[in-house]
């Protein structure tokens, strides 16, 4: 399974994407030539030198550095969130699928009560409650996507647990936790992964959106969708301001996207 | 006269550079019948396959396959409808997914009768009628008017036996049509591909059923692993076997025969 | 057929409940208090007095779950009440704000089919081949890219670079052009995926195969054929992004300056108006569940034969 991964061209290069992208996140304070955040007003738009290889900002920031630390708010962000949402999902999903009629039914209204509201809404909601920071934005993407990982591990596990296996290890005495555990979820975690790293993808987009609308992390972070909020301004003066975090978001999102994907073709086995 | 000469035909998969069919030779003349029988994965409907030009590219298809001259092997997409359909009639092993589930049977008998005859809307209506009605199918207008799923797998047998009637094919390739039947119906199936080749047609039959086989009566291949181990009159090789996988085949045979079967 | 939509209409009844529930017990947490909200808006030195006047008169005083039963039974009457966002009343505001809305929408929704039917035909008429290759991986992309950068980047390159369009809303229809291409393209990928799996699958299959084997070409078993049978996944998809974008358009509406629902509820949220929240989550949870209910509907009446009961 995983020499095929590696043999299909579109799992390598979702791959080494996201192995920039952590890369960049993890060795910011090593790659960033300056202080992401230290303003420099004598260096406002700075064009593109040795010393600032991607220039300045219109506070005389290090754009590269910027970009680079970017990347650790979004991944900072993203994966602590995935690794909630799946276990949460998978929790709730096989609670759902195994946990009988009634759990089933009232998780189900639960789930379809939070996937019609608007995402942005329990978002902003959330965040509002708790109060600006990486903690709140965590807590407010968890809120708003977890019902549909938890649906999603629903379908698949009921459609587990209406297999022939199920019920000889059912018949074998094999009780309900232990029959999740052995034999539900490494079953289902091939088609969960290919959720997961999609969701990155979702989270990213949906990290950088949150800064784009001015939510959750404080104004001056170095966040990609909050650098573009800050680059409107310059839409005739300096679209490249515009380019350079737009390009980092869809280049994260692509990288998990496209081995999201692979993942998923390869799994359902396309010619 | 038609005539299906199937030359050193040789199937291998690409990718693991297997032969799944070697060497295979025959010929069927016009009226004529001929059983390719074997075991599952002997290569018979393989063969069948690569007669239909119905292998994907993960096949390599080598030798020659001609109808009355007519290379079949790489044909074009432009040239297959003037033989696939026309000349020659395909009834694939499950009649119960061969058809399109949404549209009702007439709609698509009638869409390959008008690609490959010029015949009017009510000529088509007619000739349906009769061919359905040649394959021994009653209530025909219920079965025109109905979808695929609302028929059993015996009426929708006969529609596909239908269609290779009402185009007027000469050669009727039939991919193991008894198997999924029980034996009263499976007597009367290969009855009515029997009644096919007295109207002219060549049938050629696909299974790996003896019984069915003898009742034909006809020439038959033994095919084993991709390679023709035995061939001649289907009686006489039933009577005097002499591979060692045909006598093995005959002895099967003869068991379940003399299990009291209801036959004849 | 009858059990199955009296089951739809209490699912129905019950998520809108529920969502309108959630609303308030969200907005009743959020800890910003309205009440001060709209006295400071006028007088940013309001005395606590003041405050307690302000809440008294817009009854914020009252606690949560009444506040809750007479937003409903406004609801039921038609009218809600005043916005604390922007003190207008919330039906007043919604007749303006959901025209916007749903224009944006249905335009992106015809984007989305003019564009991805054609693209997954011809996919699926050549599997494997270097346009399907492409399309996949471009379709991919697509879903990675974020809806509010594509909007500066079509604006930078139709409005700013070719005056084309405007940066500001032109008037008319125009001026949703460009906004509803940008909220379109992430769905068309993945529209674009599903149907082209959908159609190939049916290509597939044992009827395609048959077909052939009468002479049919792949073009004529495609459209004619394959086509119809692929739709359920695809309808079902298309509904339910129907109702997805009607509120996630916030970003988009922000890009182009729109004043759409996205754009209104975000305020209504910072404003801690519950009951503006509530009305709009309603309205849009409502849309929601309307389009999947529509597209189980359409698929068994296009595809009575696929319904198991």
């Amino acid at each position: 399974m995983v020499k095929r991964t590696l043999r299909n061209p579109q799992a390598v290069i979702g791959l080494l994407l996201i192995l920039a992208v952590l890369s960049a996140a993890a060795l910011a304070p090593l790659l960033a030539p300056h202080d992401p955040n230290a303003a420099d007003l004598t260096k406002k738009y700075l064009a593109p030198c040795a010393d600032y290889p991607l220039g300045a900002d219109e506070l005389g920031r290090c754009e590269l550095s910027r970009l680079l630390y970017g990347a650790r708010a979004s991944l900072g962000i993203s994966l602590p969130v995935l690794l909630i949402l799946a276990v949460l999902g998978l929790f709730l999903g096989t609670l759902s699928a195994c946990g009988g009629q009634a759990m089933d039914h009232v998780l189900t209204f639960i789930c379809d009560t939070f996937i019609a509201f608007p995402q942005l809404v329990i978002a902003i909601a959330v965040i509002g409650i708790l109060g600006a920071g990486v903690r709140s934005v965590i807590f407010a993407i968890v809120v708003a996507m977890w019902a549909w990982f938890a649906r999603m591990v629903r379908s698949y596990a009921a459609l587990e647990m209406g297999k022939d296996y199920v019920l000889a290890a059912r018949l074998a005495g094999c009780g309900t936790i232990k029959l999740i555990l052995l034999h539900l979820i490494p079953n289902i975690l091939p088609q969960f992964l290919v959720y997961l790293s999609t969701g990155v993808a979702s989270s990213i987009l949906m990290v950088s959106g949150f800064a784009f609308l001015g939510l959750g992390l404080p104004l001056e972070t170095a966040e990609w969708g909050g650098m573009l909020s800050s680059a409107r301004g310059t839409l005739y003066s300096h679209p490249e301001m515009l380019i350079y975090p737009g390009v980092c978001i869809l280049i994260a999102a692509a990288g998990f996207n496209l081995f999201g994907e692979a993942l998923r073709d390869l799994l359902e086995g396309e010619p | 006269m038609s005539e299906l000469v199937v030359d050193n035909l040789t199937i291998t998969l690409r990718k693991e550079n297997r032969a799944l069919v070697s060497g295979l030779s025959f010929r069927l003349g016009a009226g004529e019948s001929l059983v390719l029988l074997g075991q599952s994965g002997c290569g018979k409907s393989m063969s069948c396959r690569a007669v239909m030009g119905l292998l994907d590219r993960r096949f390599a298809v080598d030798g020659s396959i001609t109808l009355d001259g007519t290379e079949l092997t790489g044909l074009r997409e432009r040239e297959r409808s003037g033989i696939y359909g026309r000349r020659i009639a395909f009834i694939p092993q499950n009649p119960m997914t061969a058809l399109d589930p949404s549209v009702p049977v007439e709609r698509q008998m009638g869409e390959t009768l008008s690609l490959h005859t010029n015949l009017s809307r009510a000529q088509r209506r007619g000739r349906l009628r009769q061919a359905l009605a040649g394959a021994g199918l009653g209530e025909t207008e219920r079965v025109c008017a109905s979808r695929p799923g609302m028929l059993s797998g015996g009426m929708l047998q006969r529609v596909l036996i239908a269609m290779a009637l009402s185009t007027g094919a000469e050669l009727v390739i039939a991919d193991e049509p008894t198997t999924a039947l029980d034996v009263v119906h499976r007597n009367e199936i290969v009855d009515t591909f029997a009644a096919l080749q007295e109207r002219g047609m060549s049938v050629l039959f696909v299974t790996h059923d003896f019984a069915a086989a003898l009742r034909l009566d006809g020439k038959i291949l033994v095919m084993r692993d991709g390679a023709v181990v035995e061939r001649g009159s289907t009686r006489e090789v039933y009577a005097l076997p002499r591979h060692e996988y045909t006598k093995a085949l005959v002895r099967a045979a003869a068991l379940s025969k003399g299990a009291g079967h209801a036959d004849r | 057929m009858r059990r199955y939509i009296l089951h739809r209409a209490l699912m129905f009844v019950l998520v809108l409940a529920g969502v309108s529930i959630l609303s308030f017990a969200l907005i009743g947490l959020f800890g910003r208090d309205p009440a001060e909200i709209i006295a400071r808006r006028t007088n940013i030195h309001a005395t606590y007095e003041q405050i307690e006047a302000v809440r008294q008169s817009m009854g914020l005083d009252k606690p949560l779950p009444v506040r809750y039963f007479a937003w409903l039974s406004g609801l039921f009457r038609g009218n809600v009440g005043i916005s604390i966002y922007s003190y207008e009343p919330i039906m007043q505001d919604l007749g303006k704000v959901m025209p916007v809305s749903l224009a944006l929408v249905g335009l992106a929704m015809a984007w989305v089919m003019v564009i991805s039917v054609p693209v997954s035909l011809l996919c699926a008429l050549r599997p494997g081949g270097a346009a399907d290759h492409l399309v996949r991986a471009a379709s991919v992309v697509g879903l990675s890219f974020p809806t509010f950068w594509l909007g500066f980047l079509l604006l930078i390159a139709f409005a700013v670079k070719t005056p084309i369009f405007t940066v500001l809303p032109a008037p008319g229809l125009k001026g949703y052009i460009l906004p509803s291409f940008a909220l379109a393209v992430p769905v068309i990928s993945g529209f674009i995926r599903v149907f082209r799996a959908s159609l190939l699958k049916e290509m597939n299959s044992d009827y395609a195969d048959y077909a052939r084997a009468r002479g049919l070409g792949r073009g004529r078993i495609l459209t004619r054929h394959a086509l119809r049978n692929a739709l359920p996944p695809v309808v079902t998809m298309f509904c339910q992004y129907l109702g997805y974008l009607i509120a996630g358009g916030a970003v988009v509406e922000n890009v182009f300056t729109l004043s759409g629902l996205g754009t209104y509820l975000v305020g209504c949220v910072a404003a801690a108006d519950s009951t503006a929240v509530a009305t709009c989550a309603v309205i849009v949870a409502a849309i929601f569940v309307l389009a999947n209910l529509l597209g189980d509907l359409l698929n068994r009446l296009l595809c009575p034969w696929m319904v198991r009961e």
